[in-house]
């Protein structure tokens, strides 16, 4: 699965970040600099608990044995 | 694995910041050390944090909007830059920035991410687009907005 992370910034000006595609840790570490980048975090979560399509690919990448 | 972390803003990058005027037309003023605002403190909101009476219509730089006639203040103090304007109707600014200033904030979030991105190594891509936000209890809803997405070259 391509590594990507995606930044939704809102029209109001609320942003989030998201991670896909890496391994374990790494996702948390991938977007780290975008996080200090642009301000202090508020809160963090797994999409899985998140986004119904997002545990999907979870599972996927579970399967891949990642 | 994947992950969601929500960001509070905090304005680190000038130039970012100068881009984002750029990008909504709005003109960035070099060096003017005041900015137009109603006048004087009427007390009916807080102070920003770290903020006197005083302070106000003080400025480092200053950011001129067009159909507005305030102006936006932007103030450098140890490292940390704080917006300063005055939301009161007929100044304007919230009439052409949205409310609490959302279009700049967001234009300075893409801009400085982009920078961010790049330094790193990665590709950007920008879309305009609904978005998915979880909103409490009503659940999720979607909202306009400006997706990035970065990949590696």
């Amino acid at each position: 699965m391509a590594k990507e992370i995606i930044i939704d910034i809102d029209d109001e000006g609320a942003v989030e970040v998201h991670t896909h595609g890496f391994k374990g840790k790494a996702c948390m570490k991938a977007a780290e600099f975008i996080e200090s980048a642009l301000g202090r975090i508020l809160s963090t979560k797994k999409t899985g608990e998140y986004y119904a399509e997002e545990v999907k690919e979870t599972v996927r990448i579970k399967t891949n044995g990642n | 694995m994947s992950h969601v972390s929500a960001i509070e803003l905090e304005i680190k990058d000038l130039d970012a910041l100068k881009a984002a005027c750029e990008r909504l037309g709005l003109k960035w003023k070099e060096g003017q050390t005041t900015y137009k605002w109603y006048g004087h403190w009427v007390g009916d909101y807080p102070l920003p944090e770290g903020f006197k009476v005083e302070d106000l219509g003080k400025c480092s730089h200053a950011i001129g909007v067009p159909g507005a006639s305030y102006e936006i203040g932007v103030v450098t103090r140890n490292g940390k830059t704080t917006l300063l304007w005055d939301f009161w109707s007929s100044g304007g600014l919230e009439r052409v920035l949205g409310q609490g200033g959302g279009k700049l904030k967001q234009a300075y979030a893409v801009e400085a991410a982009k920078r961010a991105a790049k330094k790193a190594g990665y590709r950007v891509q920008e879309k305009r687009t609904l978005l998915d936000r979880f909103r409490g209890a009503v659940g999720m809803k979607q909202v306009d907005g400006i997706r990035l997405t970065l990949r590696r070259y």
